[in-house]
């Protein structure tokens, strides 16, 4: 990966299975940020609208295969450092990542891709000044998810494997094969973990103490209150 | 042929070390006639009883509609550009190329990942990402390149409705002309081309000489790798335009030489007047 200190901006990412609880963290991270009086940039995986048109379509018809799924993701990604990430970067911003490389890494090799090709194929990607990584058992993570969200998609669930002709065991034998790639990802890149079980506010607390120290020197937000376009509703 | 890749395999494909059908890449820079020489092998090939299944950039399903969309629009960034097309690539590779080698056919494929490389090379990307990236693609059979040079490719591009945006490389220089730009695209292009020649082992073609010739240099390098998936029996051949190159297959028709066969019909004719 490249290294961040070429920037005069600060990236934070954060990481970790459906339903640890990553999103929450970050949208209040965002937030107080804001209040601080710091200009922050929001970057979300799968967001790239150039992109989406073929994702969804892959996605809808199932046309993707795990090679595909892959290039496709990193597809979406080279347009979001080259739009959302880099330019707020050089610009001296603080840059907010839900989801990054790291969940690639997750989910492709959970796919059967080869690590190696993985990590070389996204070896353009800026380090993260923090890579946070929100740590939850897997029975937290499912319960969260499965009893707010019963409407699993194909791919979510990890259905393209055929573990299992049940979605939700599908859905359950997929995350259980990406956390355990996760746990190789976090000792490999040395991501922060933070205990996701914790209460809300106590993560929110070590999240901002671990941040503090690198918002010396930022871009100030503008007066009118406004930076940056807000994060989007829901799981990428 | 067998199966191999540059570097790692396609995950979850899981294919047999040998693939019945062969793998033929045609590849060269734009307006070279790489779809003239695809037509011509084709026809040839499928005339001798070879079952042909031909293919080109950006025809996926995946993604290759939406990659003529985003061109319209310019938007799209080196890297993304160039992962756009390795993916609509490796659809085509998995969904397309690989079933019909698995079926048998040989497949006759319009560029591979040597254009794509090419491409992205001269607008910046680094030669041992891109070669990483597609080290999932299968070795090919044999690659022809059709080689030419850029004072010889300017009479085609003009005849072929003049100078392209994209074929230019207008989305990255800052040429005051098309022309310039083409000029310096198609020159930083077939450099490349040309560090690959060594590296994968091109069949260099002389795209400089007519068609014909041109073609009768294909036939020769594509003969020995599908000789053995041609049945035997009678050749049809097309009256408009039969090759000139006669692979070594041995028939009876084909050792009467036309010398006889033309005494043999004066002959005829002359018996019928006596």
């Amino acid at each position: 990966m490249q290294p961040s200190e070429q920037y005069r901006g600060r990236l934070f990412v954060v990481e970790g299975i459906d339903g640890s609880g990553k999103s929450t963290q970050i949208d209040l991270l965002y937030k107080w940020l804001l209040a601080r009086g710091q200009a922050a940039f929001f970057s979300e995986w799968n967001s790239s609208p150039l992109v989406k048109r073929t994702t969804s379509r892959g996605k809808r018809r199932h046309l993707l295969q795990p090679l595909t799924f892959s290039l496709i993701h990193a597809t979406d990604f080279a347009d979001r450092t080259e739009r959302t990430i880099i330019p707020p970067l050089k610009a001296g911003a603080a840059v907010l990542a839900d989801r990054y490389v790291y969940t690639a890494f997750a989910r492709d090799g959970a796919r059967g891709c080869d690590p190696a090709w993985i990590r070389q194929l996204y070896s353009f990607a800026v380090r993260p000044t923090v890579g946070f990584y929100f740590r939850v058992p897997l029975e937290v993570a499912l319960d969260r998810i499965l009893s707010g969200r019963p409407e699993l998609k194909y791919y979510e669930a990890g259905m393209d494997l055929g573990l299992a002709d049940d979605v939700v065991e599908s859905f359950k034998l997929f995350q259980a094969r990406i956390l355990q790639e996760y746990d190789r990802i976090v000792e490999e890149f040395n991501l922060t973990v933070i205990d996701g079980t914790l209460p809300i506010g106590v993560q929110q607390q070590q999240v901002r103490e671990i941040v503090e120290p690198f918002l010396d020197g930022l871009l100030p937000r503008p007066d009118d209150g406004r930076s940056g376009p807000p994060p989007r509703e829901g799981e990428a | 042929m067998k199966t191999e890749f540059f570097w790692t395999p396609i995950p979850g494909l899981g294919l047999p070390d040998e693939l019945p059908g062969r793998l033929i890449v045609i590849e060269g820079t734009d307006s070279v006639g790489r779809s003239t020489q695809m037509q011509l092998l084709r026809s040839w090939l499928e005339r001798r009883g070879v079952a042909v299944h031909d293919t080109g950039l950006t025809r996926g399903r995946l993604a290759g509609q939406d990659i003529q969309t985003a061109k319209q629009g310019h938007t799209m960034g080196p890297r993304t550009q160039c992962l756009f097309y390795a993916t609509d690539f490796a659809d085509r590779l998995e969904t397309e190329i690989v079933p019909a080698l698995r079926a048998g056919y040989v497949v006759v494929t319009d560029r591979y990942i040597y254009s794509l490389m090419a491409r992205s090379a001269v607008r910046g990307m680094e030669r041992e990402w891109l070669r990483k990236l597609y080290g999932f693609a299968l070795k090919p059979t044999l690659t022809l390149y059709l080689k030419i040079s850029v004072s010889g490719l300017l009479p085609r591009a003009l005849s072929a409705g003049g100078f392209d945006f994209w074929e230019s490389g207008m989305d990255y220089l800052a040429e005051e002309t098309l022309y310039d730009a083409f000029v310096k695209h198609q020159s930083a292009l077939l450099a490349e081309f040309e560090a690959m020649t060594a590296e994968y082992g091109f069949t260099v073609i002389d795209a400089s000489v007519d068609v014909r010739r041109g073609f009768e240099e294909v036939q020769r390098h594509v003969w020995p790798v599908v000789a053995d998936l041609v049945p035997s029996g009678d050749v049809v051949t097309d009256p408009l335009f039969e090759p000139a190159y006669r692979p070594g297959e041995v028939r009876n028709e084909d050792r009467r030489s036309l010398s006889e066969r033309v005494r043999e019909v004066l002959t005829a004719l002359l018996e019928e007047s006596e």
